[in-house]
C-alpha cells in the first residue's frame, strides 16, 4: 500500500466569466499521508471547500495532477473515478446533507447500496454503525426529527459505513453548538487515532484545527502557511 | 436494494401529492383513452375473424365498368342461378352460399312479430362457423320449411327452453304458413358482416316472393349476394376468370343489350368480376358492405392519432414536471453522488420512479377505460369489451411502461449530468425557461387549440346543416310503413280515421321515405344521359310537405291524365334540361316511359343529405307503389295521434304489426356519422385541454415557488397585486399565443378537408380559430391564476425570511 493517499501537483481551479477569469484554487501542491489528520483553514472564499471537493472527486480541477492511492485521477474515466470514490472516500458536510425522505437506517444504508453490498451483510454493517453511535433507538426516525448534533452524528456514521480510507469533512461543526461540535470532533479524533482513518477537514475553528497533525491555511486559493499544531504560535 | 428504492419512491410520490396526482391522472386519462381506442381498432379489424375457413371465404362482386375501362362500382348481387353454375363448373370452388335478407312477419301464439330474416343456402353452416346450442347445424337448413334462431332471438320470440320442433307461422302471399325450428345457435359476436337473428332456407324464397319465382331462371336480373368457399390452395385469379366466362356463357348478350338500351357505349364487356376476401370486407370503403355498412379504415387511424396525441401530451407533462421538480431534489442528488452514486445509479433511480408513476397511471387508465367503455360503445355503436382482449391489455401495459421511460429519461439524463458540487450548493435548476420546456408547452397548447377549433367548427357545421332550409317541413311527420298491406286502402283508411282528429294536420303517402332510400333512374334522351330521382307520391304530397310551387300546378285527382302521364319536377331538373321553371311547364320528359308532361316545378328541396348537391327529382302520381303513409301531427298532439294510429292500424289489419318512424329522425340519420365524429373530436379536445392544463397547473406552481424570493423583493419595492399576477402569467400567455399561431393553420387545413365532404358548408371564418385560441388562453390563465394570485397576495416578509 502506498504511503501517501493523496498527492496533488499544481492544482488549479478557475471559472470563466466571459472575458475575465477567476481563480478559486491556484497551483496548490499537497500530499496527505495514510493515517494523517489534516486541517485546512482560511477565510471565506479562499478556496477551502473547492479544494476539498476536488480531493473528493466531486469537482474537477482546471489543471494540475491529482494522484489518489498513486492512481492518476486527472487521467481516469468517470467510471473508474466513481469506483475509487465509492470504495475509499467518506464525506461529512457542514449542512449534514442527510436525505430528508429516508430514515436514519436508510441513510446509513445508501452508500452500501452503491457499493453493491448484499442485503444480509448490509444489515449487519448498518446495525454495527447504529450500535457504535448509540442510535439504535432512532433508526426509524427521519432527519427532521433529530437535533442538529444528532443529524451530524448520522452524517459521520454514514461516511464511515463503507470503512473508507479517508474522510473528507467540510466544516463538520459549522452548524452546531459548541458542545455538539466538541462531540463530533472527539469522534473524528477517535476514528483517526484508534481506527487509523485518514481525515481531511475544513474548519474555521482554530481549536478544532489544532486537533489534527498538520494545518494548512489558504488565502486567495494559495497555500499561505503550513504548520504542525505543536509548533503553532496559537498553541498554549 | 430494490425495496430500498421502492420505499423511497413511494414516500416521495406520497409527499409530492400535486406532482404525483397530475402525472398519474394525466397518464391515466391518456392510457384509458388509448385502451379504448386500441380495443376499438382491434374490434374493427376482427370482423368475422372466428370463422374457421375465413381465409378461404370470398364474396363474389360484379365489377361494373365505365366505357373507358375504369371501374364504375362493385355490385354484390347476382342471378339466382350463378351459385349453382359455379359449383358445377369450377373445381376450385368448394361451396357456394346465396343470401337474401328481408323483413318477414311471424305469428307466434297469436302475437305478430316483424323480423329481419336472412335467407341462406343449406351450405351456410358448412362454410361459416357457428356454435350450436340445440340441433344439428349441418342439416338444419335442408328442409325448406326450417328456421334457425340465435339464442337471444329464441328467448325473445319463444321464451326460454329448447324450442327444437316448435312451429311458427310465417306470412307470405297473403296467408300464414308453417315453419319449424331446427336449430338454435349461440349468439355470434357483434362484429360480423353477416349479422342475423333469424335464418330461413333460401329454397323457400321463391315461394315467399313472386318476384323471386319469376327470376329463378333469369340471368339478367341480379338480386342475390353469393359467397364462395374456395378449396385449399385454389387459384384466386382462375376462379375469378371462371366466373366471368360463366356469365358470358349464360348471359352472352349483356353488352349488346346495354348498347341497345343506351346504358353501355363501350367496346368490350360492361362488367368483370372480383372475389373480395371476407376478412377484408369490413374495412373496404370502396365496395358495398356485406349486410352492414363497411367502415372507412381512416377512422381507425384518426382515432389512433388522437390517442397518441393525448398520450404525448401526458408524457410532455410528465417530462416538464419531473424536470421542474428535480431542482427541489438537487441536494439529494448531490449527496447521493458524494456517497458514491455514479451517473447510472442516479439515472436508474429516477427512471424507476418514472416507471412506478407509469404503473400507477396504467392502473388508473384501465379503471377509467372500464368506466368509460359504455360511453364509447354508445358513441361508436359497437360492443367493445376490454377484459376479453388480453392482447390489447398487454400492448397498453407496454405503452404505459414505454411512456414512463420516454418521459422520464430526459429528466433523468439531465439530472444525472450535473456535478454534485453544483447540486449541493443549490446552484442548478432546470427551469421552465429552457427552450425545450417552451417547445413542449407550445406543442401541448397548439394541439389543444387545433382540437378545440375542430370541435367548435364541427358542431357549428352540424347546426348549420340542421338550420338549412330543406325546402320542405319535416317536423312532426310520422312515416308509417305500409308493410305489404294494400297501400291505397291503408292511406284512405288513415285519412278517414285520423283526418278529422284535432291533432292531425294531414295524411299523405309516398314510395320512399325522404332521406331513407332513393332510387334514381338513368335514361338516354337523344345522346344525352339523363338522371332523376323518382318518387311516386299521393296527389296531395307537395302541399302536405310544404313544398314551394314555383310554376305550374300540383296534381289534381279530378284530372284522369294526372295519374298516368303527369310529373312534377324540381328546379335542378329544369336546369339540367336547360329550362327556366316557367319554360319547363308543359314540356314532355323525352324518352322516359310514355313521355309524361311536366305540370309543375317545385323549389329545390334537400331530399337527400346535405352532403350532396340537390339533384334532378321527379314526382309521379300513379296507382301502386306507395310504400309509406305519412301523417303530420300538431306538435302538441303527437302522443294522441300515435295512440289513434295504433288503433286505426289494428282495425285495418291483423296480419302485420304497425311500424313507424319520425321523418325528423330519418333526416337526422343522414348526419349520424357527422354527429358521432363531432362528439369524438369534442371529447378528445376536452381531454387534451384537461391534460394540458393539469401540466400547466403543476408548472405554474413550480414557477411561483422558484420565484418566491423575486416576488417578495418586488412586493417590498412596492409592486401591486396586479403587476405580480401579470409577471407570473405573462410568460404562459405568450406561449399560448404562439401555440394558437401554430395550431390554427393545422386545424384550418384539416377542417377544410372535412368540410369539402359537404355540398352545403359553412364559411370557415378566422374568428373560429381566434375563439379556440381565446378559450385555451382563458382556461390557461385561470389555471395559472390559482398560483399567481396566491403569490401576489402572499406576505413578502415570509417569503424572504427563508433566505
Amino acid at each position: 500500500m502506498p504511503d501517501s493517499i493523496i498527492r496533488v501537483q499544481n492544482l488549479t481551479k478557475s471559472y470563466d466569466h466571459g472575458l475575465s477569469q477567476s481563480h478559486v484554487v491556484r497551483r496548490v501542491s499537497l500530499e496527505v499521508r495514510q493515517g494523517e489528520f489534516l486541517s485546512i483553514m482560511g477565510p471565506s472564499g479562499s478556496g477551502k471547500s473547492t479544494l476539498l471537493h476536488i480531493l473528493g472527486m466531486l469537482d474537477e480541477p482546471t489543471s494540475g495532477e491529482y494522484f489518489f492511492l498513486d492512481e492518476p485521477v486527472h487521467r481516469l474515466s468517470n467510471r473508474r473515478k466513481t469506483q475509487l470514490h465509492r470504495e475509499n472516500i467518506g464525506f461529512v458536510f457542514q449542512a449534514y446533507h442527510l436525505i430528508d425522505d429516508l430514515t436514519v437506517y436508510e441513510n446509513l444504508e445508501t452508500p452500501l447500496l452503491y457499493r453493491k453490498i448484499k442485503g444480509s451483510e448490509r444489515k449487519s454493517i448498518v446495525a454495527d454503525a447504529l450500535d457504535r453511535f448509540n442510535m439504535v433507538a432512532k433508526k426509524d426516525l427521519f432527519p427532521s426529527q433529530l437535533s442538529g448534533g444528532q443529524q451530524q452524528l448520522v452524517g459521520v456514521a454514514r461516511a464511515l459505513v463503507i470503512q473508507p480510507k479517508i474522510i473528507l469533512a467540510d466544516e463538520p461543526t459549522g452548524n452546531l453548538h459548541s458542545s455538539q461540535g466538541d462531540q463530533i470532533m472527539a469522534t473524528l479524533r477517535q476514528l483517526n487515532q484508534e481506527d487509523g482513518v485518514t481525515i481531511v477537514q475544513v474548519t474555521h475553528n482554530q481549536d478544532y484545527a489544532n486537533i489534527g497533525d498538520r494545518v494548512i491555511e489558504l488565502l486567495d486559493g494559495r497555500i499561505e502557511r503550513e504548520y504542525r499544531p505543536e509548533a503553532s504560535p496559537n498553541m498554549d | 436494494m430494490f425495496s430500498h428504492y421502492l420505499r423511497h419512491a413511494a414516500r416521495l410520490l406520497a409527499k409530492q401529492r400535486l406532482h404525483t396526482g397530475i402525472n398519474v391522472l394525466g397518464l391515466a386519462t391518456a392510457l384509458g383513452l388509448c385502451a379504448i381506442i386500441a380495443v376499438f381498432i382491434k374490434y374493427e379489424h376482427s370482423y368475422d375473424a372466428w370463422h374457421e375457413n375465413l381465409d378461404r371465404i370470398y364474396r363474389v362482386d360484379r365489377v361494373d365498368l365505365n366505357p373507358d375501362g375504369s371501374v364504375d362500382g362493385h355490385s354484390p348481387a347476382h342471378p339466382f342461378q350463378l351459385a349453382g353454375a359455379l359449383e358445377r363448373d369450377h373445381p376450385d370452388i368448394q361451396e357456394t352460399v346465396r343470401f337474401n335478407d328481408t323483413d318477414v312477419v311471424f305469428r307466434i301464439d297469436g302475437a305478430l312479430h316483424q323480423e329481419d330474416v336472412l335467407f341462406a343456402d343449406a351450405s351456410f353452416f358448412d362454410v361459416f362457423t357457428y356454435q350450436s346450442v340445440y340441433g344439428d347445424l349441418r342439416t338444419s337448413l335442408q328442409d325448406p320449411a326450417s328456421v334457425v334462431l340465435t339464442e337471444s332471438a329464441a328467448d325473445r320470440l319463444l321464451g326460454p327452453g329448447n324450442p327444437i320442433g316448435r312451429s311458427l307461422q310465417v306470412r307470405y302471399t297473403d296467408s300464414f304458413h308453417e315453419v319449424v325450428v331446427t336449430a338454435v345457435i349461440a349468439d355470434p359476436l357483434p362484429n360480423t358482416n353477416i349479422p342475423f337473428e333469424v335464418m330461413m332456407s333460401f329454397e323457400r324464397l321463391p315461394l315467399v316472393y313472386e318476384w323471386v319465382a319469376e327470376r329463378v331462371d333469369s340471368w339478367r336480373h341480379s338480386s342475390f349476394p353469393v359467397y364462395v368457399l374456395l378449396r385449399e390452395g385454389a387459384n384466386l385469379a382462375s376462379a375469378t376468370e371462371t366466373i366471368e366466362s360463366l356469365r358470358v356463357q349464360y348471359y352472352p348478350d349483356m353488352a349488346s343489350r346495354g348498347r341497345e338500351q343506351g346504358w353501355w357505349t363501350g367496346e368490350g364487356e360492361p362488367a368483370t368480376y372480383a372475389l373480395i376476401p371476407l376478412s377484408d370486407l369490413h374495412l373496404r370503403s370502396d365496395v358495398p358492405g356485406g349486410f352492414v355498412a363497411t367502415s372507412d379504415p381512416s377512422y381507425s387511424w384518426i382515432l389512433f392519432g388522437i390517442g397518441l396525441l393525448i398520450l404525448v401530451l401526458a408524457c410532455i407533462n410528465f417530462t416538464l414536471l419531473t424536470m421542474g421538480k428535480s431542482a427541489v431534489r438537487a441536494e439529494e442528488i448531490g449527496v447521493r453522488k458524494a456517497l458514491g452514486a455514479g451517473r447510472w445509479e442516479i439515472m436508474t433511480q429516477f427512471g424507476g420512479e418514472s416507471l412506478l408513476m407509469a404503473l400507477l397511471g396504467l392502473a388508473g387508465g384501465l379503471l377509467l377505460a372500464g368506466l368509460l367503455l359504455p360511453v364509447a360503445n354508445s358513441i361508436t355503436g359497437s360492443e367493445l369489451d376490454l377484459l376479453g382482449e388480453p392482447g390489447v391489455l398487454v400492448v397498453i401495459a407496454a405503452v404505459a411502461l414505454l411512456s414512463g421511460l420516454a418521459a422520464g429519461s430526459y429528466p433523468a439524463l439531465m439530472i444525472s449530468r450535473h456535478r454534485p458540487t453544483e447540486a449541493l450548493s443549490g446552484r442548478f435548476s432546470m427551469g421552465s425557461s429552457s427552450a425545450i420546456t417552451r417547445g413542449l408547452l407550445i406543442t401541448q397548447f397548439a394541439a389543444s387549440v387545433a382540437l378545440i377549433a375542430g370541435a367548435l367548427v364541427m358542431q357549428a357545421q352540424i347546426r348549420f346543416l340542421q338550420e338549412q332550409d330543406k325546402g320542405y317541413d319535416p317536423s312532426n311527420i310520422i312515416v308509417v310503413s305500409t308493410n305489404g298491406t294494400d297501400e291505397f286502402r291503408l292511406i284512405r283508411h288513415l285519412r278517414d280515421r285520423l283526418g278529422p282528429q284535432p291533432g292531425v294536420l294531414g295524411v299523405s303517402g309516398m314510395s320512399l321515405s325522404l332521406n331513407r332510400g332513393y332510387s334514381s333512374s338513368v335514361w338516354m334522351a337523344g345522346d344525352v344521359e339523363r338522371r332523376a330521382f323518382v318518387y311516386n307520391v299521393a296527389p296531395d304530397l307537395p302541399e302536405f310537405l310544404g313544398m314551394d310551387m314555383l310554376s305550374g300546378r300540383g296534381f289534381d285527382s279530378a284530372r284522369a291524365t294526372d295519374s298516368t302521364n303527369a310529373v312534377i319536377v324540381n328546379e335542378a331538373f329544369a336546369r339540367d334540361w336547360g329550362w327556366t321553371p316557367e319554360e319547363a311547364v308543359g314540356q314532355l320528359v323525352a324518352e322516359y316511359g310514355d313521355e309524361p308532361e311536366i305540370i309543375g316545378v317545385v323549389r329545390d328541396m334537400n331530399f337527400r343529405s346535405l352532403h350532396e348537391e340537390v339533384e334532378p327529382m321527379m314526382l309521379t302520381q300513379s296507382e301502386g307503389w306507395l310504400s309509406h303513409a305519412l301523417v303530420r301531427a300538431s306538435s302538441a298532439g303527437t302522443p294522441q295521434v300515435l295512440a289513434s294510429l295504433q288503433e286505426a292500424w289494428g282495425e285495418f289489419t291483423a296480419d302485420a304489426p304497425l311500424q313507424y318512424t319520425f321523418l325528423d329522425d330519418d333526416v337526422a340519420l343522414a348526419y349520424e356519422e357527422d354527429r358521432r365524429w363531432a362528439r369524438i373530436i369534442g371529447i378528445s379536445a376536452s381531454l387534451a385541454i384537461l391534460v394540458a392544463c393539469m401540466g400547466l397547473f403543476g408548472l405554474a406552481a413550480l414557477t411561483v415557488s422558484r420565484r418566491t424570493k423575486e416576488i417578495g423583493i418586488r412586493k417590498v419595492l412596492g409592486a401591486s397585486v396586479q403587476s405580480v399576477m401579470l409577471l407570473v402569467s405573462r410568460e404562459f400567455a405568450i406561449l399560448v399565443v404562439v401555440a394558437t399561431l401554430i395550431g390554427a393553420p393545422l386545424a384550418y387545413f384539416g377542417l377544410g378537408r372535412w368540410l369539402d365532404g359537404f355540398a352545403f358548408r359553412m364559411d370557415l371564418a378566422p374568428w373560429w380559430f381566434l375563439a379556440a385560441g381565446a378559450l385555451v388562453l382563458l382556461v390557461a390563465m385561470t389555471t395559472v391564476a390559482f398560483h399567481s394570485v396566491r403569490a401576489a397576495i402572499s406576505d413578502p416578509v415570509k417569503s424572504l425570511r427563508y433566505e
